[in-house]
């Protein structure tokens, strides 16, 4: 799901060509190492946090119950995370961001949007 | 269907930890939650620099200065800075209250050095780049003028105003003239006369153990140069006689938002867990006397609560709804009901009971991260609570008799002696507030009316 908040006056056509440019920029280009490492980083951040209050490690081993019928998930999850390579996302972006693969949405207000 | 509540788990023995005081040679105190479950760390600093060590004239100075020192130093930009927290995931939270600024850190345990580095350049060498000044501005207005829209804020400032006039604890919320005249130069005094080791207290949790937080501190912080910071010094705010109204005109209310305040005790007093039961039978949460009589008997709002609010000095008991405009005057009726019936009658032992476990239950899980402990302990330690308070915590709740409730309900939850302020449309409720007080009316800027 990506999104966009616009101000009414600005062209919503040129976003949408704007994010067109960057979800193409994924599928051709390797993400560099700097930013995948920045990603990984605040990935192992927001998950380490979750570990810390018995409340959310709940609903996380209920999460993987659920979805994966496997609560043990939840040791291994952050090294699949980590292991992933700039071509695992090359790959995933080409599989996912093709154009047939979208539903696009506008939202938008009545009138002058006052 | 359930339709009684499952009985309370059984109560689990806790044990507070034993958490040392130390220093570092330049007069910063450090203090350390030592836990290796998990490879986080927090790290907070906090300032004795709030809200009223502003100037008068300039309510925005201090909490631009908390916010401004992650957007430049002498050898970092705001774009370095950013890039900087973001590629190693550190966290950076500041906030000011009404006597202190918290600086706060959050990461991953394998950025320790970076983070510690970050943060004693933040504090020693900020230098407010005006083009940063000048974004945070033109944010903070636009959140300015939607602060006043919201009547919970407009009511709680009016209470403020009223409790303390000429007193430091008024000062509830800069205005946009004050961000408007506010330059460089000012945020960069205020910086220099309030950022030093002295009178700082700095809380490390997590993985490490004392020795090598006091290796980082020294490192890293101790270097930063002795400065004097001055801890404001005031008076405890003179007593107000009899009963206030307070209206503030909020063109086309639908509902209005109404608080009711009384002076109760500053932090640190003696009588402050007593105090604290009482608050919690009278309206501590969605099983107290306030929700359950307008919420769930009378159906004139979505919640009733009262809250204690406490400072150096001085202390407030805040009980309040949002309620339908129509039913405005029953519900004050109702409020002052049960302010003065919590003094007129011993509460059930069940309801006593109810309550005691509840404020145990909610220290229990305030105990849960080293970090929440830690902010425990910081809280105990610049307000110079005593150094066994949250270790007797539960043994002091659970002392509070019934006629100690009563005894403490009769002393501060008062009507006769109550600020009331109710944000409403004026037209709707004036007439009918004139019987429990002739209302100061006001706009929603704090203008007489």
């Amino acid at each position: 799901l990506v999104w966009f908040q616009v101000q009414s006056a600005v062209d919503v056509d040129q976003v949408l060509q704007a994010a067109d440019q960057e979800l193409q920029r994924v599928q051709e280009e390797k993400i560099p190492a700097q930013e995948i490492e920045k990603a990984k980083n605040q990935i192992a951040f927001r998950f380490v946090e979750r570990m810390a209050k018995v409340a959310r490690i709940g609903e996380l081993l209920a999460h993987y119950a659920l979805f994966f019928d496997d609560p043990k998930r939840i040791n291994q999850e952050l090294d699949r995370y980590l292991a992933v390579t700039a071509d695992d996302i090359l790959q995933a972006a080409q599989k996912i961001f093709r154009p047939q693969n979208r539903t696009l949405i506008f939202v938008e207000p009545e009138g002058n949007g006052q | 269907m359930r339709t009684e509540a499952p009985p309370p788990g059984s109560e689990k023995n806790i044990s507070y930890p034993e958490i040392p005081d130390q220093q570092l040679p330049n007069g910063l105190q450090v203090l350390v939650v030592p836990d290796d479950r998990l490879p986080q760390i927090f790290l907070t600093l906090v300032l004795p620099a709030g809200r009223v060590s502003n100037p008068d004239d300039n309510l925005a100075l201090v909490s631009l200065a908390a916010e401004m020192v992650k957007n430049g130093t002498h050898s970092r930009s705001a774009q370095d800075i950013s890039d900087f927290v973001d590629g190693r995931a550190i966290e950076y939270e500041s906030e000011v209250l009404m006597e202190h600024s918290f600086l706060s850190m959050t990461f991953l345990v394998d950025q320790t050095e970076p983070a510690f580095e970050l943060l004693a350049d933040m504090v020693s060498n900020a230098n407010f780049p005006d083009e940063e000044l000048a974004k945070t501005k033109v944010r903070w207005k636009s959140h300015l003028i939607a602060q006043r829209s919201q009547p919970n804020f407009l009511a709680n400032e009016r209470t403020f105003k009223t409790f303390y006039p000429n007193h430091p604890y008024a000062k509830v919320s800069m205005t946009p003239e004050h961000l408007e005249n506010t330059h460089r130069e000012g945020v960069q005094e205020t910086y220099r006369h309030h950022y030093g080791p002295g009178n700082a207290h700095l809380l490390m949790a997590g993985p490490l153990d004392e020795k090598r937080a006091m290796e980082l501190g020294n490192r890293f912080l101790g270097g930063w140069a002795k400065g004097k910071t001055p801890s404001v010094s005031y008076p405890r705010p003179s007593d107000i006689e009899g009963r206030l109204v307070c209206l503030i005109h909020r063109p086309h209310s639908v509902q209005s938002q109404i608080l009711v305040a009384g002076r109760t005790l500053p932090k640190g007093d003696p009588e402050a867990i007593a105090l604290k039961v009482t608050n919690q039978v009278l309206g501590g949460g969605a099983s107290a006397r306030l929700f359950l009589n307008l919420r769930e008997e009378k159906g004139y709002t979505y919640g009733a609560y009262s809250r204690l609010k406490s400072y150096r000095h001085d202390g407030l008991y805040m009980a309040g709804a949002s309620v339908k405009t129509e039913v405005t005057r029953e519900s004050v009726a109702e409020i002052f009901k049960e302010l003065e019936g919590l003094g007129e009658r011993l509460p059930e032992e069940t309801e006593l009971k109810r309550c005691q476990q509840e404020l145990i239950g909610s220290l229990i899980r305030q105990m849960e991260t080293p970090a929440s402990i830690g902010v425990l302990e910081l809280d105990r330690r610049i307000h110079e609570l005593p150094t066994d308070f949250y270790k007797n915590f539960i043994p002091e709740v659970r002392g509070v008799t019934a006629e100690k409730v009563v005894e403490m309900a009769r002393r501060f939850f008062n009507p006769d002696r109550s600020v009331v302020t109710v944000v409403a449309d004026r037209e709707r409720v004036e007439e009918e507030l004139r019987g429990i007080g002739e209302p100061r009316v006001y706009d929603i800027n704090g203008t007489p009316l």
